[in-house]
């Protein structure tokens, strides 16, 4: 079996490309990335999550806009740029390549 | 009776408890200490301050309901450690030739400062660690511990090296103790709860007593 500790680099790595996606489909809050994520195995934490949502925000792959709560000061809800979709479907074709290499490789033997 | 402190949690107040709001303290500074180079610092900080309000109890935010640290704790354990994605990126100077050319076009972005801290990151190898007080493993208030995490000796060595300071000085060194303890600020807790021992924890809640004592009265 695989050790956790040979994957937990390859899930971070792949973190990026999953907060994007979710920002893809709709504008979301921090707390629903979280939610979405603590479904798979990518689950993460607002310590990570936040330094992460700037440094894309910086990229210009994200941005955000301000939205009033019922419940508290308004949120940070974000969405993906004209770059953030490009660099998503971007994505999108290189693992849809790695895929196809990795199946490939294995078929060699 | 405990002793409250009211805190700030990005512009809303809340009530602490003494030990809570240390922890609390702790987990910030922490945090403004892994973000130091993170061009975002400030707006990251806010949004923390943000999701550790959020997550506090309901009633801390309507009633003058004091806030413990059985709620806080695990609040903070939800939230994780606090991570800088840029830092980590240029941690492999010169390991993956893509990351840097990303963090070229990342630099011409944002100008002066962040190339100023290239440079900085480029030369600085060795990184000394801050002189603070370490309450995991000590036996008093830390200071050997952190004497030994400064200067990188086995903390065996350093407390020897006190005793015999104690005989040969006539008990000056004890003063040198007390003069750091006081002096130097006490390193974050290991959230992960590396246990701390009876006395460590009750001496440093005297020292943070007696210093926002002292800020008061100075105040």
């Amino acid at each position: 079996m695989l050790r956790d500790n040979k994957l937990a680099p390859l899930r971070k790595g792949l973190l990026e490309f999953l907060v994007l996606k979710i920002c893809s489909a709709r504008s979301v809050y921090s707390a629903d990335i979280l939610r979405r994520l603590a479904e798979t195995e990518f689950a993460t934490q607002e310590g990570t999550l936040y330094p992460l949502l700037s440094r894309l925000r910086r990229e210009g792959l994200l941005a955000y806009e301000w939205q009033e709560s019922d419940t508290g000061p308004p949120r940070k809800y974000y969405r993906l740029t004209d770059s953030g979709r490009e660099q998503v479907s971007a994505l999108d074709h290189y693992w849809d390549r790695l895929n196809h290499t990795i199946a490939n490789l294995g078929h060699c033997e | 009776m405990k002793p409250v402190v009211t805190a700030s949690l990005n512009q809303q107040a809340y009530f602490f408890e003494q030990d809570a709001f240390v922890r609390l303290e702790d987990y910030l500074r922490n945090a403004n200490r892994v973000l130091a180079h993170n061009p975002d610092r400030e707006e990251i900080l806010r949004d923390l301050e943000q999701a550790i309000a959020e997550r506090c109890p309901a009633r801390a935010r309507t009633a003058s309901a004091v806030i413990t640290l059985a709620e806080l704790a695990p609040i903070l354990t939800e939230m994780g450690p606090v991570t800088d994605p840029s830092a980590q990126s240029q941690e492999h100077v010169g390991g993956e030739p893509e990351k840097d050319s990303a963090h070229a076009e990342h630099t011409a972005h944002t100008g002066k400062a962040d190339t100023a801290q290239k440079h900085r990151q480029h030369r600085a190898e060795y990184v000394r660690p801050p002189l603070e007080q370490i309450s995991e493993g000590a036996l008093l208030s830390g200071v050997c511990m952190g004497l030994s995490r400064y200067f990188g000796i086995e903390v065996s060595l350093i407390r020897i090296a006190m005793v015999v300071l104690t005989l040969i000085s006539a008990g000056l060194a004890i003063g040198l103790y007390l003069f750091l303890m006081f002096l130097l600020p006490y390193a974050p807790v290991d959230l992960d709860g590396t246990p701390i021992r009876r006395w460590p924890r009750k001496i440093r809640g005297w020292v943070e007593r007696a210093r926002s004592r002292l800020c008061g009265a100075l105040r």
